[in-house]
């Protein structure tokens, strides 16, 4: 299954983008609950801890409807405070307002209750004043505090955190695509069409403006290997054409006695074509082929006799040369007709 | 020779029977704010050019104050406050000691024989006394307490007012939390409060001061911050003569009188402190003769 560039680069962006999205939407949603939880601890516990301060008095001068007041402009003071309470030292609710509800949508929030007490009677001489003796407890306090507007607060978290996480990853791909196309296949297309041009025989094909990146380095050196294949070329142009102008058959083999190249003249020589003849084994137009073996020597003369492609015998002297590597090995022969055809 | 011996013997029976050259400790208590004017009281009587006796003073809180206290070794030891006195006690053994603070005769029960006593509380009768000059016509007076702490002072209390023509009208309460409650029917011309550690608390205090300003009842208080925080008038002990009375004692006790023999001793003179702000609030009239003998007048 052919996979493009454009959709692993998508793809592997996606699974990225869909990974870190969601980790870091968990981490915001996680960090949003326990600080509207903190913050809930923290208002509960501010609350509380001034209503008790603010009770003290009341509770000492059993001041039941000062307590309702107090209590009731602390329910006033917040929505989500649902039920409020002073408890004497003995647990006797002195004074509530509000519904006391037991829920996992209430959170209950308490504090004790002090009074400055003199440990001794010395103490009693500047007990108004804001030191000596100890704290004793005398009553408690407690405030049931609505859990709705933290809950609905964290759901709009969660949802506004899966919108932004579904906006990142649809950005995301739109992005790599872009990115892919321009930056990726882009480039790519006058190189894959260059490509396609030399294999079609066209050497002339040149990127122009390659861009300033890799892509850019591969047009140039494309630039350049197209610009060498057209030296390669026109140099086996002018060979072609030496060998076409010898007036003699020529061919050239394979060790394994394999054409590999033939001029006009042998062709005209033996009434085949080009592509007819190259890739032939020597031995398949010879008119005895068991004997090709001997013939394929490096010898000045020898006559060969060849069958035409119309099956008639006919024959010449002709030179067999090996040729060999710089290291000695044998790369194949070159046999020309050095007489005239004898039919 | 034999002469000479005679009259050194003779000279130091006179020196000790003075004093001369002795020292005396006096240790305060860091919470006791009228310690200075009471130290006052004490170097008048005792650093007369007569006795010879010099005083140091030490702070109970010091962190050196207790190693100070027994490398100085001083003849006698007067402890000023809770603090000062329950460090004395606890750091010196042996030493003759004069204690001034808010206590009973009782609190000495045990140690009587080191220690003479010169409390700070001033006595009912006395407060009657103090305020009937302040405030003639008063007829019903209350008087606010813990009876565990205060029913012999209140009874005793209670036989004065007779005397005076006034009627003493007790309101017991056993806890805090009762104190204002304790007050709810209190049909009477003014509330005096007395040393009490039930009734003498913070949130007590306001609530009281609250209760009895709404009722238009004014409140006696034990010190200057209960006239600063809303009593009509302050009653509290003449800290330099208290003082005096600490040094008397003290000197008796370097005389060579026996710790034991010396009686319990209370303040005989009292000072007072007015709020003339309560006193137009509430529409009672404070004559200028009283203002004019009060130690400290607040809220002009």
């Amino acid at each position: 299954m052919r996979i493009s560039i454009a959709t692993k680069v998508i793809v592997f962006t996606a699974v990225q983008v869909i990974f870190f999205t969601f980790v870091l939407g968990w981490y915001f949603v996680a960090q949003e609950t326990l600080e509207a939880r903190a913050s809930l601890t923290k208002l509960g516990s501010t609350l509380s801890k001034n209503l008790a301060r603010q009770s003290e008095w009341l509770i000492v001068s059993r001041d039941r409807e000062g307590l309702r007041r107090l209590l009731s402009g602390v329910l006033e003071s917040g929505p989500d405070i649902v039920y409020a309470a002073v408890k004497s030292r003995n647990g006797d609710i002195l004074a509530s307002v509000g519904q006391e509800a037991h829920s996992s949508d209430v959170q209950e929030f308490g504090h004790v209750v002090n009074t400055r007490v003199a440990q001794s009677v010395d103490e009693t001489v500047d007990m108004t004043a804001e030191s000596g003796g100890r704290q004793e407890p005398i009553g408690w306090v407690s405030l049931y505090i609505s859990l709705a507007s933290v809950k609905k607060r964290m759901d709009d978290i969660k949802n506004m955190a899966f919108g932004a996480v579904f906006l990142i990853i649809v950005v995301a791909i739109q992005s790599s695509f872009a990115f892919t196309k321009f930056f990726i296949v882009m480039p790519l297309r006058p190189l894959l069409k260059g490509i396609e041009s030399i294999i079609k025989g066209d050497i002339t094909y040149k990127i122009s403006r390659p861009p300033k990146d890799e892509f850019g380095d591969i047009a140039i050196s494309f630039n350049v290997m197209v610009k060498s294949l057209e030296t390669t070329y026109v140099s086996r142009d002018y060979l072609g054409n030496i060998l076409h102008s010898v007036a003699g058959a020529l061919m050239v083999l394979s060790p394994e006695g394999v054409i590999l190249m033939v001029n006009r003249a042998a062709m005209e020589f033996l009434g085949y074509s080009q592509d007819e003849l190259l890739g032939q084994s020597l031995p398949a137009l010879l008119a005895e082929p068991a004997a090709a073996g001997d013939y394929l020597q490096d010898k000045k003369n020898v006559f060969l006799a060849f069958l035409t492609k119309e099956g008639k015998r006919i024959g010449s002297a002709f030179s067999v040369a090996a040729m060999k590597d710089e290291s000695g090995a044998l790369t194949g022969y070159v046999i020309l007709a050095r007489g005239a055809l004898i039919k | 020779m034999a002469s000479l011996s005679f009259w050194l013997v003779g000279q130091s029976s006179v020196l000790a029977a003075t004093g001369l050259g002795e020292t005396v400790a006096v240790v305060k208590s860091k919470s006791m704010a009228a310690a200075d004017q009471i130290v006052r009281g004490i170097r008048l009587i005792c650093e007369r050019p007569e006795t010879g006796v010099s005083i140091q003073e030490y702070q109970a809180q010091d962190p050196g104050a207790a190693a100070t206290l027994k490398a100085a070794v001083p003849a006698l030891i007067v402890a000023l406050g809770k603090e000062a006195f329950d460090l004395v006690l606890a750091q010196t053994q042996d030493k003759p000691m004069v204690v001034s603070r808010l206590m009973h005769p009782a609190d000495l029960e045990g140690i009587s024989a080191r220690v003479a006593g010169v409390t700070l509380l001033v006595p009912i009768r006395l407060r009657l006394e103090c305020l009937t000059k302040i405030m003639p016509g008063i007829k019903r007076v209350g008087v606010i307490y813990d009876p565990a702490q205060n029913q012999a002072d209140v009874d005793e209390g209670a036989k004065a007012a007779s005397g005076m023509g006034i009627e003493l009208i007790s309101f017991p309460v056993k806890a805090v939390e009762d104190v204002v409650g304790g007050l709810s029917h209190a049909a009477i011309d003014v509330l005096l409060m007395i040393p009490d550690t039930t009734v003498c608390q913070p949130a007590a205090i306001k609530a009281i001061l609250m209760d009895m300003a709404a009722k238009k009842i004014p409140v006696v208080g034990i010190s200057r911050y209960y006239a600063q925080s809303g009593a009509l008038v302050a009653i509290e002990p003449d800290y330099l003569d208290h003082g005096r009375q600490v040094g008397e004692a003290a000197l008796r006790i370097i005389k060579g009188e026996k710790v034991f023999s010396i009686a319990f001793v209370y303040p005989v003179k009292t000072a007072y402190f007015l709020n003339v702000a309560i006193a137009e609030r509430l529409g009672i009239k404070i004559n200028e003769a009283a203002k004019n003998q009060a130690t400290g007048v607040f809220g002009q």
